[in-house]
């Protein structure tokens, strides 16, 4: 990614709402499932919905800029 | 202030809308999030858009007044259920998903973790048959139902976790909102209390306009003078609450021990001005066409609750079930449990007819530790006979046979009317018979009872005693007693024990027909005699599938065996 888009990215992981910014550098830093659950305090049974809204709403905040 | 835009969560509504709209593996969708956060406006919003779509819509909500009735949530579709309890859950599954040309019925259950057990169940087999699509909101670190938490846990629902709007959303919404640009000053001192909780952010934008403490200065809000504000969504509710008015209070605590509460007890309860005052506060809500009152947010009512002695929600409580309780009441009937339940812990005088008419009730609906709370209530202030044989009943149902041997031994021991003493006979040796497993002693009880009875008493006595011969393996004996009694003498509860005892004798004989046709008899008799119902289908299925397996009619056997699995299935608990 060049610079910008590197800023832009982090720009809009910061924009995201606290859980799913969290949620998506988490899983990006390669941290186990149960881990990103217990620092975001939800159950196992959500995250995988938890991600998905967190991924649209990254898309959503990128296509702003 | 205008009802505030939903912000921030067009990829949640997209969540939902997926699973309504695919043939997947989910039969809807929990929402679970944080007291505020938004799950209860979420759902409004995707049921407004499936009702656009053509989807047949239907509200549940749970409430903690109404949490200890049971069908209480579902009361819409539970009113006048009468019958064989075996089939309430059935009704009222069928009737909440009747829908116009076939269309697909969404059943939106708020607050799930405050449905009382039967409420759930119903939900429960809602979505394991798949017989509607569900959204259901729960509080995160509450406790809910299991029925409630195996729904997501076992990957029926698909569970969304909400989550508070990020800090662009919560300036976009404020903005929004209060329709003018919010100086960076302010919006920063919101957000760092609210962190993104609406509904803390609408307490407290409400609160400090009102104050005059947030006001428009050259064409932007800022927000003046001492920064006096709760920490906390619950502290800043009790503060805004508060400063309700006295007479606005009294309509909150009156809904709040009695939600949903009907507008007419409502408007019979309090000042028309303060009612309205309340609504317009959001304090509370009336939904039409049902016209029943609603709290706001349950924030409010846990605030309040918390704070009210117990001898204001007793005065509470007396005055609501005495208002449901008056004859020329314009909310019609009231639901006897609720009455029963709202009255028993009130400060009105005892009323033996009340309860037992709720411990009837709640007993028809399969709620046998209530029916038997109030049916001991009842008994407590001198009620008759009938609170007595249905105390007996409950007691034997619970497994708590001893106790009720004592009870219903000291029942027979008296000159009771008929049908009253030879229902107490058969009851008690019924409950030697199953709950306490001593067969002797239930044959001694109908031969003392056959020792000093005559006539038609005798006929009713010696049903048992031909149920009794049957379980014991001595059909012929059985059938022989069979026989000799005379059915015109017969009321209900007699008439199915000896259906009873011909269905296991003539099975035991190898007549798998003449069994049959016995089972299906008691079938019938059950169904018109909802007490007996409750435990004496279960009973039969078992002997009703042993005759025709024995006989060698597997099909049939089969046939019974999948009507006893599906009318298990309409039925809570272990049966």
């Amino acid at each position: 990614m060049a610079h910008d888009d590197v800023d832009d990215y982090e720009a809009a992981l910061r924009g995201l709402p606290e859980a799913h910014s969290l949620a998506l550098r988490l899983r990006s830093a390669g941290v186990a499932d149960e881990v990103v659950c217990d620092y975001l305090h939800i159950e196992p049974e959500g995250l995988d919905t938890l991600l998905r809204v967190a991924e649209e709403k990254l898309d959503a905040e990128l296509h702003k800029r | 202030m205008q009802a505030w835009p939903l912000t921030g969560r067009a990829e949640e509504l997209e969540v939902i809308a997926d699973v309504l709209c695919a043939d997947g593996p989910y039969a809807g969708v929990v929402i679970a999030g944080s007291a505020g956060v938004g799950k209860t406006r979420l759902a409004r919003e995707a049921m407004a858009l499936a009702a656009e779509r053509g989807w047949a819509v239907r509200w549940v909500a749970g409430t903690v007044a109404a949490q200890s009735v049971p069908l209480g949530a579902c009361a819409q579709w539970a009113d006048r259920l009468e019958g064989n309890p075996l089939q309430l859950v059935g009704s009222v599954i069928a009737k909440v998903t009747a829908s116009p040309n076939g269309a697909p019925v969404l059943v939106v259950v708020d607050d799930a973790r405050l449905l009382d057990n039967l409420s759930a169940f119903v939900l429960q087999q809602l979505v394991l048959r798949r017989a509607a699509t569900v959204i259901a909101t729960i509080r995160t670190g509450a406790p809910a139902p299991d029925a409630v938490t195996a729904l997501w846990k076992d990957g029926h629902l698909r569970r969304l976790d909400l989550q508070p709007l990020s800090r662009g959303e919560s300036d976009a919404l404020l903005q929004s909102a209060l329709a003018r640009p919010v100086n960076s000053a302010c919006a920063e001192r919101i957000w760092r209390l609210t962190r993104g909780n609406v509904l803390f952010l609408h307490q407290l934008v409400t609160q400090e306009m009102h104050a005059g403490r947030l006001v428009s200065r050259d064409g932007n809000w800022q927000w003046v003078g001492t920064m006096e504000v709760s920490q906390s969504l619950v502290d800043l509710v009790d503060l805004r609450i508060g400063e309700t008015p006295e007479p606005v209070l009294e309509v909150i605590d009156l809904v709040a021990v009695a939600e949903p509460l009907e507008l007419a007890h409502l408007t019979a309860l309090a000042d028309a001005s303060a009612i309205e005052d309340a609504e317009r506060r959001g304090l509370i809500t009336v939904s039409m066409p049902t016209s029943v009152a609603r709290l706001g947010h349950p924030l409010y009512g846990e605030v309040r609750l918390a704070q009210a002695g117990h001898l204001r929600l007793e005065r509470l409580r007396g005055r609501i079930a005495r208002t449901m309780a008056a004859p020329d009441r314009a909310a019609g009937a009231p639901d006897p449990v609720r009455l029963g339940l709202l009255w028993l812990e009130s400060d009105l005088s005892p009323d033996h007819d009340v309860f037992t008419q709720a411990a009837q009730a709640a007993f028809r609906r399969l709620d046998v530790d209530l029916a038997q709370r109030l049916a001991a209530a009842a008994m407590a202030v001198g009620a008759g006979v009938d609170a007595e044989l249905l105390c007996g009943n409950t007691l034997m149902s619970l497994s708590r046979g001893a106790e009720g041997e004592e009870l219903l031994k000291s029942l027979t021991a008296r000159a009771l009317p008929e049908p009253a003493w030879s229902t107490a006979v058969h009851l008690r040796a019924d409950n030697l018979l199953w709950p306490l497993g001593q067969p002797e002693q239930s044959r001694k009880v109908i031969d003392d009872a056959l020792a000093s009875a005559s006539g038609p008493v005798s006929h009713r006595l010696l049903a048992f005693r031909a149920v009794q011969l049957a379980v014991e393996a001595r059909p012929a004996e059985a059938l022989e007693v069979c026989e000799s009694i005379n059915r015109t003498a017969l009321f209900a509860l007699p008439a199915l024990k000896l259906a009873c005892a011909h269905a296991i004798a003539f099975g035991d004989l190898g007549q798998p027909l003449r069994a049959a046709a016995s089972a299906e008899q008691a079938v019938r008799l059950a169904e018109a005699s909802p007490e007996a119902a409750f435990f004496q289908s279960i009973i039969l299925i078992v002997y009703y599938t042993e005759a025709l397996t024995l006989g060698g009619y597997l099909a049939e056997a089969v046939t019974v065996a999948d009507r006893a699995d599906q009318q298990c299935a309409d039925v809570p608990g272990t049966a």
